[in-house]
């Protein structure tokens, strides 16, 4: 940014100022410096104290600055501050300000309304290189809420949580205390149509975005934000637990015990060489399945193996005697209470 | 009595002592203070007891001027717009039934205090507790929830209560189905007025099937919402209550702009929460003494809590030295006006053509809410933004300093107001200061239509107050008889 004439000779006379006074000591008690009483000596070097102390100044400031036409704004504003009679610097600040919107001495920036009063201050407060003004758009992870209770935090795939009469999905949660208007709830990344009353907070996930969550198995983040101060804390996840299809049985029908198993190996080997050796020297075969009876077989070219059947694997152990030929040999499932059998596919079996 | 003249053998006179039409809070709440007090009462509901069954179609219409949703704002079935309404509740302030600066028509025959013992009965139809709705009582202040505000000063603290919210069908259907005053038929609509000089002889009824049956009575009390009360006198070939060309004109409803952000301390609370066992919504609104001095709606004033904007941080408002602000924190809020309408004979419902299933002519709506309407919400606005600055409660930046250009929809209230508006005398209005239509003498409305002037309070709890106090006044006449 250029420095105009102006600006160089206000900014210099302000310079001068500081040099005199007992600037460092003022900064080190704000409230001190702001009971200043208005006959005090060193009221120029106590109001620039409280000018740089301020914070989110800067843009206005700035702007003040650019606009302002006083060539002291050290004198402008004490002499405004005396009109008020007020007890203390900050009271009289303060309190000018408003005969400012009284009297119509009033400033616009950025289509906000301010008052002369604290345009002349920001203006101070940037030109002895004060009015800090941070980022505010960095999100600050925090846990700002002691979360009580929440739900729902399980689904299952193509079902819409909580589902309301128009097809969106709601949550809850309970946290102690009152939480703030400017909570909002966040699934997924997405910000929701979030209500708060007191320690209760409820929230509507649109009918496209339930829908979009519902249909892919997984775990989706719930985060509550609070949009005033971005802070943003985790609450949980939502699962969506995949609904796994039936297997189709060899005659056609859809099993009623078997899931479709997800996958199964190993599918090839090489003659004479055991495959998925174990320690005991057998070979072993395994399925990922998310659901088996417990007297599930696993049968290799029609043989029953000893099956072993855990949360979603089966495993079936082949003996070491057991030297399939070349070639392809069925591998298949049964269950005898079930009176269910299909067949997985075929181990092939290349010569060694 | 609960019937559906669908399901049950629909006679051909229905006879009663008073004849209400339309089964929503007005009817229901005007049926069931008539019933309790002895009078023998037909409750006449077009729609189903659950659901609006056929006859829906019969909400669609035409809308000219500024938008407006004619089917999405009202529902046909017992209970009426009250199985989606809101629940907010809250009484007009004494000065919406005074005559005030800008108002090219007269406010209200009736005051506040004519209405006072009502709405504190009305409080018990929408169950929320009764009580004053005086914000001191609420031992809100000095809670940092909202702002301390004194008396004397331009704009004021004041609140909405809310109902559960009450579904009127379902709440009170285990009275009119046990009364035995009350005979409550359902699917049946009212298409016609059979007229003798000044008096309604009998109305007609009928059904999605084709039945059709005559419903004598007395007194013929019209609740069937501020847009189908109008429709149905327009229908008729003598049109009741038209002598000063008033039935359907003035249609208002409350609009609502967000005019801006506010940067204050932050914890106010200006929207729904629970409070010492009963749910509020605080606002803010102008002081009386600001509308009687110049030409500005009243309006409620809600806050809520958004993301900071770049240029003035809430940083900015902690600072003690602006803000006085005792070492608190500060929040920016976006500012939402819900403002009052005021009463145009060029906002108006008229019919068309085409007609529905029942044979109604269909209605269309000009909404007529020109920028001048706008010009004294920002008005408002404006007085509102100085204020803030100058009692030192914050700052204020505007969003839009316009209104909403012709053809747009601002926010609105789905209140159908003012297209019967009850007046002191017949030249300025539809009914008399007792709802009943300036030229007949037994027909009379229950209906937020009757509103002569809108304030900015949601209007069920005024439906309420006035369908008690009707029900009052036409059982004085009995009371009166030999
Ligand atoms: C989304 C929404 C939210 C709202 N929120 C609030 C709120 O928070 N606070 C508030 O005060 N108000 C609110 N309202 C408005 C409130 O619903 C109405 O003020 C209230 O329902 C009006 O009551 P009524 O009995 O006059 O009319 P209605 O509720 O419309 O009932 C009229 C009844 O008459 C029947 N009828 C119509 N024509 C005929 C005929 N020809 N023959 C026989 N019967 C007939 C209809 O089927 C209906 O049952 C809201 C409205 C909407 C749409």
């Amino acid at each position: 940014m250029s420095t105009t004439r102006r600006d160089f000779v206000r900014i210099s006379g302000l310079a001068l100022l500081v040099g005199v006074g007992g600037l460092t000591s003022a900064c080190q008690d704000r409230t001190d410096v702001l009971q200043t009483p208005l006959a005090h000596p060193n009221l120029a070097d106590r109001l620039i104290a409280v000018a740089v102390s301020l914070r989110g100044v800067h843009a206005l400031g700035q702007d003040c600055l650019n606009r302002q036409s006083q060539d002291d704004l050290t004198e402008a504003l004490i002499e405004r501050l005396q009109v008020t009679r007020a007890d203390s610097l900050g009271q009289a600040l303060v309190a000018s300000a408003r005969v400012d919107f009284s009297t119509g001495r009033v400033y616009e920036f950025q289509d906000w309304l301010l008052s002369e009063t604290e345009c002349l201050l920001a203006a101070l407060s940037v030109a002895v290189g004060g009015g800090t003004q941070e980022e505010a758009d960095e999100l600050v992870y925090r846990s700002f809420l002691t979360v009580k209770g929440w739900g729902p935090s399980r689904t299952d795939q193509g079902e819409v949580f909580n589902a309301q009469s128009d097809g969106s999905g709601a949550f809850w949660i309970r946290v102690d205390g009152e939480a703030s208007a400017a909570v909002r709830v966040v699934l997924d990344g997405v910000p929701l149509a979030t209500t708060v009353r007191g320690g209760l907070i409820t929230a509507a996930v649109t009918p496209v975005d339930a829908q979009r969550i519902v249909s892919s198995p997984g775990q989706y983040p719930l985060e509550l934000l609070d949009i005033a101060r971005n802070w943003i804390q985790s609450v949980g996840a939502l699962v969506v637990d995949p609904v796994t299809a039936m297997a189709t049985l060899d005659d056609g029908r859809i099993s009623t015990v078997f899931c479709q198993p997800a996958a199964w190996g190993p599918q090839q080997a090489v003659e004479g060489v055991p495959f998925n050796e174990q320690p005991g020297g057998e070979s072993a075969l395994w399925i990922q399945i998310e659901c088996a009876p417990t007297d599930a077989v696993m049968l290799l070219s029609g043989q029953r193996l000893p099956t072993t059947v855990s949360d979603g694997l089966i495993t079936a152990l082949v003996a070491r005697d057991i030297n399939p030929p070349p070639g392809g040999h069925p591998v298949e499932l049964i269950s005898d209470a079930a009176g269910e059998r299909f067949m997985l596919g075929l181990l092939e079996i290349r010569a060694g | 009595m609960l019937r559906s003249a669908l399901t049950e053998l629909l006679p051909e006179v229905l006879e009663a002592q008073v004849c209400v039409v339309g089964g929503g809070p007005a009817g229901i709440v005007t049926a069931l203070e008539l019933s309790r007090r002895g009078i023998e009462v037909l409750l006449i509901e077009a729609g189903g007891k659950d659901g609006p069954s056929a006859g829906e179609d019969a909400y669609a219409g035409v809308s000219s001027g500024r938008p407006y949703p004619l089917q999405g704002s009202r529902l046909r079935w017992l209970g009426g717009t009250s199985n989606h309404w809101g629940g907010w509740v809250r009484p007009l302030d004494p000065i919406d039934f005074l005559d005030r600066p800008g108002q090219s028509l007269p406010a209200w025959p009736i005051k506040h205090a004519d209405l006072k013992p009502w709405y504190d009965h009305a409080d018990g139809w929408c169950e929320v507790p009764a009580g004053d709705y005086d914000i001191e009582q609420l031992g809100l202040m000095g809670t940092g929830r909202i702002f301390d505000l004194s008396a004397g000063q331009e704009f004021q603290n004041a609140f909405f209560r809310v109902s559960p919210p009450t579904r009127f069908g379902q709440r009170y259907r285990s009275e009119i189905a046990a009364s035995d005053r009350l005979d409550c038929w359902t699917d049946l609509t009212v298409v016609e007025l059979i007229q003798a000089s000044a008096v309604i002889r009998e109305v007609r009824a009928v059904t999605t099937s084709g039945t059709e049956t005559r419903v004598r009575a007395n007194q013929f009390v019209l609740a069937m919402g501020g847009l189908e009360v109008p429709r149905l006198l327009l229908a008729q070939s003598e049109v009741p209550g038209n002598q000063a060309g008033l039935v359907g004109a003035c249609f208002m409803d409350h609009f609502g702009i967000q005019p801006g952000r506010l940067l204050a301390a932050d914890g106010l609370r200006y929207g729904m929460f629970d409070w010492n066992g009963q749910t509020i919504i605080p606002m803010l609104k102008p002081a009386e003494g600001l509308l009687e001095d110049e030409a500005l709606p009243n309006a409620s004033i809600r806050l809520a809590a958004t993301r900071p904007e770049q240029f003035l941080p809430p940083d900015y408002w902690s600072n003690r030295a602006i803000s006085a602000l005792q070492g608190g924190e500060a929040m920016t809020y976006d500012v939402i006006f819900i403002n009052e309408p005021m009463p145009d004979p060029r906002s108006r419902l008229t019919l068309v053509d085409q007609q529905d299933s029942f044979g109604l002519p269909r209605l269309q709506l000009h909404w007529h809410l020109p920028p001048g309407e706008f010009g004294r919400a920002l008005r408002l606005v404006d007085r509102f933004r100085h204020f803030v600055g100058q009692v030192g409660l914050g700052r204020f930046q505007w969003l839009r300093r316009e209104g909403l250009p012709e053809g747009q929809t601002p926010g609105i209230g789905y209140h159908h107001m003012g297209t019967t508006r009850m007046s002191a005398a017949p030249d300025a209005g539809v009914t008399d200061p007792n709802c009943r239509v300036w030229d007949r003498d037994n027909l009379y409305v229950a209906s937020s239509s009757l509103f002569s002037t809108a304030g900015f309070a949601n209007p069920t709890l005024t439906i309420c107050a006035l369908a008690s106090r009707l029900a009052d006044h036409l059982a004085d006449q009995y009371r009166l008889q030999p």
